[in-house]
């Protein structure tokens, strides 16, 4: 009872917003739930649950909703390098602080989270053979808010067997940091002294295009190209990350740490990409693969490969081993330290916009239930390498691990059925 | 930049030139399977997608749009 009042409360809802009738045709809705665990070693953990529901409407048309919450805690780096000697690190109210031992991956272990997003969807198939999606989404958390929509249009040619598609998103961002924006480069101020700050928030905007095909090979395997392009201008920068401060002119102590300071990224970024899928399926199996190229202003360049192959034990169900690799170059501005001699306009130590290489390797097992429901478990372990000990490093930062390698092990659990 | 841009079109003329064997609606019963769909999965790429954004410095592709969160 309780259900179908909350099926004819949402059903009414989406009407509403359609401006059709709540008496038209009603199909079950398709709802995927699925949740996921990843941990990291010695550092993050995260929880993450996602529910979307889809709808077929009349005449083609259809709607999908997507919830998404999720959770974060643990130590996250903030970009200075470890040293022979105890760190203490302003906290980003600046008040606190907090104590990173000698030789230990400095990170900020009061880390902790928390997003919700909510993703809106409606196809509207206007004829037997061209299709427009509209989407929008909007996304929380304590300290950033993002809110984004676009449109995509898709035309089917030789009875369906070619797609050309191509749509325009627009995305705004707004940052309000704890403790306000730094100011760039500025150095970290002690615990309990004031931290000069440029502003409470900052705003990021993101727009682009996209166009691509889907092409029908033959009866068994079908193929995706997709060409994407967005800019990204505004505050790009993390304003919680700094960078270490190195002396290099004391020839005594050569790589001690002297300070720490705020990072600093240009406030435009150009992005493109070329993205390649092909899926086959092999009596029953299906061998899926994809391939990106992306490449953008910051000089960072990436490849990243994709390969699954559902493997079925039977009717009901099946194996799905998984295998990415990901390879990326360092952005112009990185930095694994500033050096006390040399000045910067712009420098980041984020790892994540260091040259590294990753490799994902999961299996999931799945299972087809009746009525068209599905369930099904997987289990993943993701690395990233980088160079630990590279060329640029001096004195005493040759002694330590200038990229420590992540470990995470990933849980993710779906199920799905008709409601 | 533009020598890249020039041979995705020509790949994707290719591809649309070439179009492959006709392949017949009653043909497609393979095709039609869920597990045969691009993103056939919506919440499991969504969650990979948001991992991978917070943990790259690319993001993108298979998606429409960038990531939505500050991920720090």
């Amino acid at each position: 009872m309780a259900n179908s009042s909350i099926k004819i409360g949402l059903s009414s809802a989406c009407y509403c917003l359609l401006g059709t009738s709540v008496s038209a045709e009603t199909k079950p809705w398709y709802v995927d739930l699925g949740a996921m665990n990843y941990i990291e070693q010695d550092r993050n953990t995260g929880i993450e649950l996602m529910l979307n529901g889809r709808r077929e409407l009349q005449d083609g048309d259809a709607i999908s909703l997507q919830l998404d919450f999720d959770v974060i805690t643990g130590a996250t780096p903030n970009g200075a390098t470890a040293s022979n000697v105890p760190q203490t690190f302003t906290m980003a109210s600046g008040i606190g602080s907090y104590q990173v031992d000698a030789n230990e991956l400095p990170a900020d272990d009061t880390h902790m989270d928390t997003r919700m997003a909510f993703s809106f969807l409606y196809e509207s198939m206007l004829k037997n053979d061209f299709k427009i999606n509209y989407t929008s989404h909007m996304s929380m958390e304590f300290d950033y808010l993002s809110l984004g929509g676009g449109l995509e249009f898709l035309q089917d040619f030789y009875q369906h067997t070619t797609t050309l598609l191509g749509g325009i998103n627009f995305e705004y961002n707004r940052v309000h940091p704890v403790g306000g924006v730094p100011i760039d480069l500025a150095s970290m101020a002690p615990p309990g002294v004031l931290q000069p700050r440029k502003s409470t928030s900052a705003t990021r905007r993101q727009s682009g295009f996209h166009i691509g095909i889907n092409q029908i090979i033959d009866k068994n395997s079908l193929m995706q190209i997709k060409y994407a392009w967005a800019n990204a201008s505004g505050y790009l920068t993390d304003p919680y990350k700094i960078l270490s401060v190195i002396d290099d002119e004391n020839i005594t102590q050569l790589g001690r740490t002297l300070d720490y300071v705020y990072e600093s990224r240009p406030g435009q970024r150009e992005i493109q990409n070329i993205f390649f899928a092909y899926k086959r399926n092999l009596q029953g199996d299906v061998l899926d693969f994809s391939y990106r190229y992306y490449w953008d202003e910051w000089d960072i360049n990436s490849n990243t490969l994709d390969m699954k192959y559902q493997y079925k034990l039977n009717d009901q169900y099946y194996l799905q081993p998984h295998f990415r690799f990901y390879d990326q170059s360092a952005a112009s501005f990185y930095e694994h330290s500033l050096k006390n001699s040399e000045s910067f306009d712009y420098a980041s130590a984020d790892f994540r916009l260091a040259a590294f290489k990753a490799y994902t390797l999961g299996i999931r097992y799945g299972k087809s239930l009746a009525n068209g429901r599905e369930h099904s478990i997987g289990l993943e372990y993701y690395t990233q390498r980088g160079e630990s000990h590279p060329d640029s490093a001096i004195g005493l930062q040759k002694e330590q691990d200038l990229f420590p390698s992540l470990n995470t092990l990933i849980i993710t659990w779906n199920y799905s059925y008709y409601w | 930049m533009y020598k890249k841009i020039l041979m995705l079109v020509a790949v994707m003329l290719f591809v649309s030139l070439s179009s492959c064997a006709s392949v017949e609606p009653w043909q497609r019963g393979n095709l039609s399977k869920k597990e045969m769909q691009f993103n056939s999965n919506k919440v499991s790429s969504a969650m990979d997608t948001h991992f991978y954004y917070s943990k790259e410095g690319s993001s993108g592709g298979s998606g429409f749009s960038g990531g939505g969160c500050g991920c720090n």
